[in-house]
């Protein structure tokens, strides 16, 4: 294949130096002839608005802490804070206690004479601003419960109790609430290097989170009377200090989720002594707290690598169940370079774990789950933990931590440093339906997947919803089509897992919907519309599409792991992740990040028209045209070729005959010369030049099927620089010995486009997705 | 199922709950050769079960392994009472078509002939607000290059739709 310029540029090899400028300004000139170029002065200037600029304008400047290649920097630093935890928890009236020992160590550069704590449980004060946060007003229509607990019923008063604040000799330190952040003022400045120990008390009353749907709570199971407890937000947590917040203290409204920093943890959890309980680290005293039976079993669990071992049963569990012990155990877990501690603590649970081999270490799947959960549960948690951790590892780091738990709670999915809640009922008589059991199989994918984003790849959640969610929910896509082909018999008769997020032609709809309801993907996630395909959907598509389609998954997948690798137990931000899928690339993507991430722009490529041309050995009028304006005949120009589409009011029918040297003698002796000094070159007969449209603002590069009169077909791919210079339209031109039947744009429907009517030649009539229902029924 | 969302407390959600929040869409394109509004309507298929549950049928599962007749018949009930095309305030007949499932999603597909251009034409969409205080349905017209997009809340659920909209000379 040839371009029109190539053939033109070829014939003015012999001419001067001053010529060949001139000649080249001519050509120039003629090809733009067809572009309406024309402007007067009353039109003003503009700035660089390409959609290929850079992004410096847009990105933090590099510097000494974080690299212009988008790696830590030489005075990276990031603060250390270690918790020593007693907790109590009070089944029979859902308190809990907790009396904590934070060692914090300033590795900032700065003095500190204050710190800030989250408390998070602040959100659910009876007073709380984020209880008024929506501004929707009045409701003509209410359910009972609802108008009930809205304007009758006195509000559920969760919060904070904190009891004490104070430093290692028992003084009282200052503290000051503001909403779910506390500040602590330190008796003297903490210098960079050094370490404040202190200890805070504290409880509060635990939630229903099934009723208000939090992340944190107990589900009631009113047949038996027991509840399940998934605890987390539940201490006071350090807030991070860094280079680029400061201190991160944007208030929790309920959205934005977690900023935390890493630490060691040492928590003793006291609970009733029939529970059984799974958490954040490692279980210290597992002779204490479990009976000689689940001990040997918990022991034959560590090196079981084909299938789960059950510490308890469902019949052990169902046993437990009945008696409701007012003995106390306790639970001792340890976690090293952890963000954040959680646990999940019941009679009703049932407990699976397995090991499975990253690298040279063993990981331990563990599954936690209540009856109600089963036959789903037993079937397909674990599964799913054991694909996560290893299709997870493979496209960023092994897995570090020694365990990885699923645990079943009612209606949510919420993820914590090696441990998780997931969704995923069964009815009553144990019938599920598939939307049931693959939103259970994806969600605790998705949950463990957060372990790599945001646990160990530590973005700041609350100020980038998409920076974990939209990571995770990419390599989670990666991670069920893996399930899908370890676990046939999962997907039944289905050719793939059924990913609700990922495949290009799942975001269209949101991207071509109403613009007033879409927000970038760089926004904060207390003020999108639409969080599940802004920050989830939008972003894995995106990146989905940059691995398949833009850069291809060799360099994908390289760039994406040294993201991984250089950020692992770290803090980055959305310009380290842009400039490192760069540096270790070196695909320019300064233009998809500044289209797909910070504006809410859609793709839409069509083929506008094609026109076949033909070579002559005359000019066409506006070629004489050009040359007399030029005060210039046929006779000044070197060797040149003519061209000219059928339509043209000079075009004779014999140019469509034959060879294109039977119409042009320039050509036929330039071609001569060459046979005779031994050159083999072969003329293609038809020349097409395609036009492209782009009603859409992103660029993307122009994926095209060629379908020929011999019924071969050719796959083409432009890249997106094509559309540099012209973000409108620009024209291609095939140079082939065959007679091309039809034209497809974007065949594979990789890209998002989001309006395919305009994507074939000659245009083909597309079924709406609605004809194609009606015409399915009409069957 | 039951959801007791109480409404102030709606904001607390479960970053990702069943699904990350309550937003259905309805989308209305109007075919000027026929004179037919096609319309199409997605929503999260819990949230649906568990309206036509509290609705109709406590027993009601929506599963496609399950004989489908009832659940044609109570899902066009449903759609009959919570979107309604009027005219002058008279509300317009709509032929149902039928639904199909799409993993977590159930579709619905109906469509309505419209004889003349509408006069002071309104839609009103409270689908899932008998459930959800905090449910957000997204309706949006489309007709040629034409685009017109409406958010319904529970306190603001029915819109007019501008005259000039519906251009039968096109």
């Amino acid at each position: 294949m040839q371009t029109n310029h190539q053939i033109k540029y070829n014939c003015t090899m012999d001419m001067t130096k001053l010529k060949l400028f001139f000649y080249s300004f001519l050509f120039f000139q003629l090809s733009l002839n067809a572009q309406t170029y024309g402007d007067s002065l009353s039109t003003r200037g503009h700035e660089n608005n390409n959609k290929f600029k850079q992004l410096k304008d847009k990105l933090a400047t590099p510097n000494s802490y974080r690299t212009a290649s988008g790696a830590p920097g030489r005075d990276y630093y990031q603060q250390k804070v270690d918790y020593d935890m007693d907790i109590e928890l009070d089944d029979q009236n859902q308190k809990l206690y907790g009396e904590e020992t934070i060692t914090y160590t300033n590795n900032s550069p700065d003095a500190l004479s204050y710190l800030w704590l989250q408390l998070d449980q602040n959100i659910r004060k009876k007073d709380a601003p984020a209880l008024e946060k929506n501004g929707e007003g009045a409701e003509p229509i209410l359910r009972v419960e609802t108008f009930v607990s809205t304007y009758v019923k006195e509000p559920f008063d969760g919060g904070f109790n904190i009891e004490w604040v104070k430093d290692t000799n028992g003084d009282p330190l200052e503290h000051t609430i503001n909403m779910t952040m506390m500040r602590v003022d330190l008796p003297r400045p903490l210098k960079s290097g050094e370490q404040f120990e202190f200890s805070i008390k504290w409880w509060y009353n635990i939630n229903n989170h099934v009723e208000n749907r939090a992340r944190s709570g107990f589900e009631y199971f009113p047949k038996d009377g027991n509840r399940a407890f998934v605890i987390a937000q539940f201490f006071p947590r350090l807030a991070v200090y860094n280079d680029v917040e400061g201190w991160q203290n944007h208030q929790f409204w309920g959205n934005g989720e977690f900023a935390l920093n890493f630490g060691d943890y040492s928590v003793r959890l006291t609970v009733p002594s029939d529970h059984v309980v799974e958490a954040t680290g490692q279980l210290q005293n597992p002779k204490d707290v479990l009976s000689r039976q689940e001990y040997k079993r918990y022991r034959e669990a560590q090196t079981s690598f084909d299938q789960p071992v059950m510490i308890v049963t469902q019949t052990e569990a169902e046993e437990r169940e009945k008696n409701f012990s007012q003995k106390k155990s306790t639970w001792e877990f340890k976690a090293t370079n952890v963000r954040d501690f959680a646990f999940a603590s019941s009679r009703k649970f049932i407990w699976e774990m397995m090991a499975v081999k990253l690298g040279q270490k063993n990981v331990m799947a563990v599954s936690l789950y209540p009856k109600e959960g089963n036959p789903l549960w037993e079937e397909y948690s674990t599964k799913a933990v054991v694909q996560t951790l290893k299709t997870y590892s493979h496209h960023t780091f092994d897995y570090p931590y020694p365990k990885a738990v699923s645990v079943h709670a009612k209606n949510q999915g919420m993820e914590y440093p090696m441990i998780c809640w997931n969704y995923g009922r069964p009815e009553e008589d144990g019938s599920y339906s598939d939307s049931t059991k693959f939103g259970m199989i994806s969600v605790i994918i998705h949950e463990i997947g957060h372990n790599f984003f945001p646990m160990i790849v530590n973005s700041d959640e609350r100020q980038w919803g998409w920076m974990d969610e939209g990571l995770d929910t990419f390599v989670q896509y990666l991670t069920e089509q893996d399930f899908g082909k370890k676990h046939p018999e999962s997907i039944e008769n289905m050719e793939n897992y059924p990913s609700r997020r990922g495949d290009p032609k799942k975001i269209i709809k949101y991207m071509s919907g109403d613009q007033s309801f879409l927000a970038p993907i760089m926004s904060n996630p207390e003020n999108v519309y639409q969080l599940g395909p802004n920050a989830y959907g939008k972003p894995a598509t995106a990146l989905n599409i940059l691995r398949e389609t833009v850069m291809g998954k060799k360099l994908f997948d390289h760039a994406f792991k040294t993201y991984a690798q250089r950020w692992m137990f770290k803090h980055p931000t959305p310009a380290d992740f842009f400039r490192t899928m760069e540096d270790a690339s070196a695909v320019d993507l300064d233009w998809f990040w500044r289209g797909w991430f910070y504006t809410t722009d859609f793709v839409d490529i069509g083929v506008k028209e094609v026109n076949q041309f033909f070579v002559s050995d005359e000019p066409s009028s506006e070629v004489k045209q050009m040359l007399e304006n030029y005060g210039m005949t046929q006779a000044d120009l070197p060797p040149v070729v003519f061209t000219m589409v059928e339509d043209n009011e000079d075009f004779k029918s014999e140019y469509k005959a034959g060879n294109p040297t039977d119409h042009s003698k320039e050509l036929k002796s330039y071609m001569d010369e060459k046979t005779e000094s031994g050159l083999k070159l072969d003329i293609p007969k038809n020349f097409y030049e395609i036009t492209f449209e782009k009603p859409g603002g992103l660029v993307m590069p122009i994926i095209v099927d060629y379908t020929y009169a011999d019924g071969t077909k050719e796959r083409v791919r432009y890249p997106a620089q094509v559309w540099r210079k012209n973000d409108n339209e620009v024209k291609k031109v095939v140079a082939t010995n065959k007679e091309i039947l039809s034209i497809e744009v974007d065949p594979d429907q990789e890209t998002a486009d989001v309006d395919p009517t305009n994507n074939s030649w000659p245009k083909t009539q597309q079924m709406s997705e609605f004809d194609q229902f009606k015409a399915n029924l009409k069957n | 199922m039951t959801h007791v969302l109480t409404g102030l407390l709606c904001g607390i959600v479960g970053i990702l709950s069943t699904h990350n929040f309550y937003v259905s869409t309805t989308s209305i394109r109007f075919v000027p050769q026929d004179k037919i509004l096609q319309i199409t309507v997605q929503v999260f298929l819990d949230d649906f079960e568990a309206a036509l549950q509290q609705d109709q049928n406590e027993t009601i599962k929506l599963n496609s392994k399950l004989p489908q007749d009832d659940i044609d018949r109570i899902t066009e009930d449903y759609f009959r009472e919570n979107l309604l095309f009027m005219e002058h305030n008279d509300t317009l007949n709509f032929s149902f078509l039928g639904k199909v499932y799409k993993n977590d999603v159930v579709v619905v597909y109906m469509e309505m002939k419209l004889d003349s251009n509408p006069q002071q034409f309104s839609i009103k969409n409270t689908i899932l607000f008998d459930l959800l205080s905090d449910q957000k349905n997204i309706i949006h017209l489309k007709l040629g290059s034409k685009r017109k997009s409406f958010l319904a809340v529970t306190s603001k659920s029915e819109f007019q739709i501008p005259e000039d909209f519906f251009n039968f000379q096109n």
